[in-house]
């Protein structure tokens, strides 16, 4: 069987009747880079802060490292390094003074901090109070808290906001370095999926609390296939035509979308020979609203398959 | 424990807390001295009395209690702004910890702001000269058990401050509590109702002269204990079980 670092059962919160999360089930394996995707206020902030025990399920359980999150908090927080949100640092004190701050309450060596400072690249300004500190660079001071310790488990939720895309590429090197170099399971999560493509191994979509999809970073890829984009005339004849060809074929506001992977250039040609008016053709690659859309209708449809 | 007490100390690095502490003890121990000077001449004048109730009515009754509302406000906003908690509690600490150690951080500042006063009326009385003996029952004594008797503010004070991130809502509560102090203070009847009397009656020695007042006196310590133990512990429970968003 498959180990999992991090299985939640039914989780769930509400917010004065409201589930901000309803119900997901997830199951984050050991060693990897699990992608946390959803949109702005989809639940992801909510999900993670029940991870780390700063906020209380309304049903359901969390479990990490096999221990549940609401008896053995101070047990499974010493392996965890986490950022939620926005980083969170003491304004008035330095750098060194913020990281010197969690390693004592971690009781970890005081080299631990120029360690962490080295990493993210801070190290020169290790003496500047944070306040006088840019986005970026609080950003990066809040995954240096993260690192700090070694943790074995690395929450980040939202890491590359606000930085330039210099300051995302490097992140995002680092966050893909961490599992193979020292062993360190990731949970990242974003509501890009581009950047959650490029980093992770596995992925999770939340969407209004539901968790509607979950697997690895291929299963994910499949679903969300290239589509071509045709403007033809005359348009229900055309759909006719491609039908009888054996395309899976899809109209949506004045465009037919071919799902499976078909070239450009044949489907031109194909309509074109027949005599069909081609005005449009495009390769869209569907982006997170896509695939949500996609997901969320399948869901709907199985749903309403069920009841008939 | 220590630890936690250490790290509190930490983060109160360049805050001011301390200057704060030292300043505010002062201005009154000034007043008291200027008032003492000013009736040093006349004869039969018990000096270190003077000096004592002198600094004693504008420290107890406005520089300690804005004081204490300063100082736990200044403590939590440390976490409430910035996002602190939710940084803070996901490290592997108990909440009670960081709750208990951040009261005993605001009760030492509270008791050196106590020490720093006493010792400034010493050293005002040895500067003016006065006769007899120190009176170190009133001197010492009194300002030590105005801190038991602050212990409703402090409990007040720290429980607003904790529960608001908003800084305005326990400076506003201590502020506007602390100002009546003076027209309730001279109610012999009423003053035990009112928390933010109970420094101010403490030291100033004068105001027992009754049976029934020592009575009162006697009810004030305990009403003090048992509001802070409930206060705090209340705080502390729902802070425990508080949903860090």
């Amino acid at each position: 069987m498959k180990k999992y670092l991090i299985e939640t059962d039914n989780l769930t919160k509400k917010f004065d009747g409201f589930a901000a999360v309803n119900s997901i089930n997830l199951k984050i394996p050991q060693g990897g880079i699990y992608g946390f995707l959803g949109p702005n206020g989809a639940g992801k902030s909510t999900t993670i802060r029940m991870l780390l025990g700063l906020i209380s399920p309304t049903e359901g359980k969390a479990k990490l490292f096999d221990k549940s999150i609401d008896k053995d908090r101070l047990d499974i927080l010493k392996k965890v390094g986490s950022m939620v949100e926005n980083p969170s640092y003491y304004a008035h004190l330095t750098a060194y003074e913020n990281l010197n701050i969690i390693r004592e309450i971690l009781n970890v060596e005081k080299s631990e901090i120029e360690r962490v400072l080295n990493i993210v690249g801070l190290l020169e300004v290790k003496d500047k109070k944070v306040k006088k500190f840019s986005m970026g660079m609080k950003q990066r001071l809040g995954i240096a808290q993260a690192l700090i310790g070694n943790p074995e488990l690395l929450i980040l939720d939202e890491p590359t906001n606000g930085l330039d895309p210099a300051g995302i590429r490097e992140i995002r090197a680092l966050i893909k370095g961490l599992p193979e170099k020292l062993g360190i399971t990731v949970v990242v999560s974003s509501h890009i999926l581009s950047e959650i493509e490029l980093m992770a191994t596995d992925v999770g979509i939340i969407n209004k609390g539901n968790l509607i999809f979950q697997g690895s970073l291929e299963e994910l890829q499949k679903r969300s296939l290239a589509q071509i984009k045709i403007g033809a005339e005359p348009k229900k004849e055309a759909i006719d035509h491609l039908l009888k060809r054996g395309y899976q074929v899809e109209e949506r506001d004045k465009y037919i979308y071919i799902k499976e992977f078909s070239s450009p250039s044949i489907l031109t040609k194909e309509l074109v020979i027949n005599n069909f008016e081609v005005y449009h053709i495009s390769e869209d690659k569907s982006n997170l609203e896509d695939i949500f859309l996609d997901i969320t209708r399948k869901e709907n449809q199985d749903e309403i398959t069920n009841i008939n | 424990m220590f630890n936690n007490l250490k790290i509190e100390f930490m983060k109160i690095k360049r805050s001011n807390i301390f200057l704060v502490a030292t300043f505010f003890p002062i201005l009154a121990v000034i007043q008291g001295f200027s008032f003492a000077k000013n009736i040093k001449g006349q004869e039969e004048i018990d000096l270190w009395g003077a000096l004592f109730s002198g600094s004693t009515l504008m420290y107890g009754m406005l520089i300690l209690p804005i004081f204490i509302t300063i100082i736990f406000a200044i403590i939590t906003r440390i976490e409430h702004s910035n996002n602190g908690w939710k940084q803070l509690l996901s490290l592997p600490i108990r909440r009670e910890d960081v709750y208990i150690s951040k009261l005993i951080l605001g009760c030492i500042a509270v008791l050196y702001n106590l020490v720093v006063f006493l010792i400034g009326i010493l050293i005002s009385g040895i500067i003016l000269g006065g006769k007899g003996s120190i009176p170190l029952d009133i001197i010492v004594l009194r300002p030590l058990l105005a801190f038991i008797s602050s212990l409703p503010i402090i409990a007040i004070q720290f429980y607003i401050s904790f529960k608001f991130k908003n800084v305005g809502v326990p400076l506003g509560v201590g502020a506007i509590f602390t100002l009546p102090t003076i027209l309730i203070a001279n109610s012999t009847k009423y003053w035990i109702f009112y928390p933010w009397t109970y420094p101010v009656l403490t030291m100033m020695p004068n105001f027992v002269t009754s049976a029934e007042q020592t009575l009162r006196y006697g009810i004030m310590y305990g009403v003090s204990i048992l509001s802070f133990i409930s206060i705090i512990g209340v705080g502390l429970y729902k802070f425990r079980s508080k949903d860090i968003i």
